[in-house]
């Protein structure tokens, strides 16, 4: 995610405002982040932004494998504290969030469910209907993200972040258990703190018996293909990307995610039709489609291209000049101040949630075992950055 | 054997009305086993289409806290009509309503008014009918009520009627007796009671002709006070009709009697 790397606050001078203010529910804007690796290398960070909200979250990097939709529900809600699990194609984040005191109560299910899972084979077997539900009801846009990555990667990456409709009711409670196992090891994960101390947190994650390893990373290196799927009706929708740039190379990911802004993401103006992206540019902007520029960073790799949704009759035109866009344009120096303009509001904007905000700095902790905290080197870095093809 | 004109019903995918004995061993039609049914998506417009494209950063959130209600549309559920139950001026769309609101209020308000006054009188005579039932018939009223003519009661003669089935005495008092009752002082009675509370006219006494104490039919003039005198156990009345002597406890009961002319009573 390149995007994630810079979510921390760019701009102090922001919360100045505050000062006259009430505290708002979200708390402060410019909060420390403080974090640390324990002797097990799992990486704590707390942050106390004296917000009422507490959010923990502990993070393990994983190869996705098909374990997404299982909802440990549990009786945390009679506390009046949310438990969810987050999963995106590397990590996977048990997120507790609530008031102080709910999180104090409930903080025992998080590490039963983060840490100590227990499939039962029920338990297994009932969610199969609701995920052949969800999986029939994906929107199409979301196949064809999840259809690119099978033709870029094949495997690892590759994989769909959806269970193939084949393994449904196959999977049993072992498959789960050992691949819990072998992926949630203590130096592949992280624990994450929003509005608790960084002396509670660390201590929380001391008392957290997680299995010690490195587990074995298998890199998925872009290979490249093309896939089709037919699903009917008359709006095609169209994913077209090269390798793009891992978190690794931060330098190279800061410099994509401006190119993502700079190609255009759509309409940036609330009720507005217009994007002045250079995407719209190049393909007219009609009123039957629309397009996006996508830009997505893992570890060693990434995509970036541009999804199209348009008419299936006249896709192929608008396709070829989108793919020439791609292979041969140049971006003006106009393109890439508003690429970098929009990718500093949409960082701040995102900050502000700390829902956002814990989703990002564990990311990071788990792929970088380090925090960005530095925003102004990080905002100096994005003003400095200068166009180049 | 296979005639060449046997083998076209072979290469015939359709059914036959009318066998013509010839066994094609082809299924008529396949049902699918499940029907689904999958809408394509459709952009609702540009906006909304470019909306609902990913940057390509997806995740999936599960968990207690994530919504994972289903809602079915059921198109199969008719809206009702209620067309008959609007008045004809809000039936077109194209209408202000406002501007006939007066009359469909003017109409309401009477309508509710007029039908409210009836059914109101309605219930009244029904009511009235059933309430009625219950009291007394006209000839027990007939009955109820005595007419006496004054003028043929001389004075100081005390005269006996029947009414309701009891003895009524009716006394036309002298100015003698008037003035001895008048006299009498309350204290010395067994049932004080002064004359002026007795009588309404002091020149008549009515009272009934029933002894307090056992129930008797007292005789006219005489006893010890000029009134009435029991017979059985020896109670004595004056004038007024108040116990002066013997074992009755009370005085003679006075009813219920009226003047409507000098020359009428009514008892009753």
């Amino acid at each position: 995610m390149a995007s994630s790397i810079v979510k921390t606050p760019l701009i102090r001078i922001v919360s100045a405002r505050g000062y006259s203010q009430l505290a708002p529910i979200s708390g402060i804007q410019n909060y420390e982040i403080k974090s640390s690796v324990l002797s097990n290398k799992l990486v704590v960070a707390a942050g106390d932004n004296e917000s009422a909200i507490t959010r923990i979250s502990i993070v393990f990097r994983s190869i996705h494998k098909n374990s997404s939709q299982f909802a440990i529900t549990r009786n945390i809600q009679q506390v009046g504290a949310n438990l969810t699990a987050t999963s995106d194609r590397e990590t996977i984040a048990y997120t507790l969030e609530g008031t102080r005191a709910a999180v104090e109560k409930a903080l025992p299910f998080l590490t039963e469910v983060a840490t100590q899972q227990v499939f039962k084979p029920w338990e297994v077997s009932d969610v199969s209907n609701r995920i052949l539900l969800e999986i029939a009801t994906r929107p199409l846009q979301l196949r064809a993200v999840d259809l690119l990555h099978n033709a870029a990667f094949r495997t690892g990456l590759g994989n769909s972040l959806f269970v193939p409709k084949s393994q449904i009711g196959k999977i049993s409670s072992e498959t789960l258990q050992h691949y819990v196992a072998s992926n949630f090891l203590s130096g592949r994960a992280a624990v994450i703190g929003l509005g608790v101390s960084s002396g509670e947190l660390t201590q929380y994650a001391q008392s957290l018996k997680i299995n010690t390893g490195d587990g074995c990373l298998n890199p998925s290196p872009y290979k490249g293909g093309e896939l089709r799927s037919n699903k009917g009706g008359d709006v095609a929708f169209v994913a077209v990307a090269g390798e793009g740039a891992g978190l690794k190379d931060s330098k190279e990911a800061l410099a994509f995610a401006v190119l993502q802004r700079a190609v255009g993401i759509g309409p940036q103006i609330k009720y507005s039709t217009r994007d002045n992206g250079i995407l719209t540019k190049t393909i007219g902007s009609a009123q039957e489609y629309a397009a996006a520029a996508i830009n997505v960073s893992y570890f060693d790799s990434g995509l970036f291209g541009v999804l199209l949704a348009l008419p299936s009759k006249c896709s192929r035109k608008v396709v070829e000049s989108a793919v020439k866009l791609l292979t041969s344009s140049t971006v003006s120096d106009e393109d890439v101040t508003r690429g970098k303009n929009q990718l500093k509001a949409a960082l701040l904007l995102d900050a502000e949630s700390g829902a956002n905000a814990i989703h990002n700095f564990g990311t990071q902790a788990v792929l970088l075992q380090c925090l960005q905290t530095r925003a102004r080197s990080l905002g100096r870095r994005l003003y400095n950055y200068k166009r180049c093809q | 054997m296979l005639k060449p004109t046997n083998i076209s019903t072979y290469l015939k995918g359709v059914s036959q009305v009318v066998s013509n004995q010839v066994n094609t061993g082809k299924q008529i039609a396949i049902l699918p086993t499940k029907t689904v049914v999958q809408i394509p998506f459709a952009g609702t417009s540009p906006v909304a289409l470019s909306k609902a494209l990913p940057n390509g950063n997806v995740n999936i959130t599960s968990g207690p806290a994530a919504t994972s209600q289903v809602r079915w549309a059921h198109t199969d559920i008719t809206v009702p009509d209620w067309s008959n139950y609007r008045r004809d001026s809000v039936k077109s769309p194209d209408v202000k309503s406002s501007g006939t609101e007066d009359s469909r209020k003017n109409f309401s308000y009477l309508m509710a008014g007029a039908l409210g006054v009836t059914s109101a009188y309605a219930t009244k005579s029904v009511v009235t009918q059933f309430v009625s039932s219950m009291s007394a018939t006209a000839d027990v009223l007939a009955l109820a009520k005595i007419e006496i003519k004054l003028s043929d009661i001389p004075a100081g003669k005390s005269v006996t009627f029947k009414w309701r089935g009891k003895p009524l005495f009716i006394r036309h008092r002298t100015d003698a007796e008037i003035q001895a009752e008048q006299s009498v002082p309350v204290s010395s009675l067994r049932d004080p009671q002064h004359d002026n509370e007795r009588v309404k006219d002091p020149k008549w006494l009515v009272v009934l002709g029933v002894c307090t104490h056992l129930g008797c039919v007292p005789i006219n003039n005489a006893g010890d006070f000029g009134g009435y005198y029991c017979p059985c156990h020896g109670s004595h009345y004056d004038a007024s009709g108040r116990i002066r002597k013997g074992p009755a406890p009370l005085n003679l009961e006075v009813p219920e009697y009226s003047f409507p002319s000098d020359d009428l009573l009514i008892v009753g």
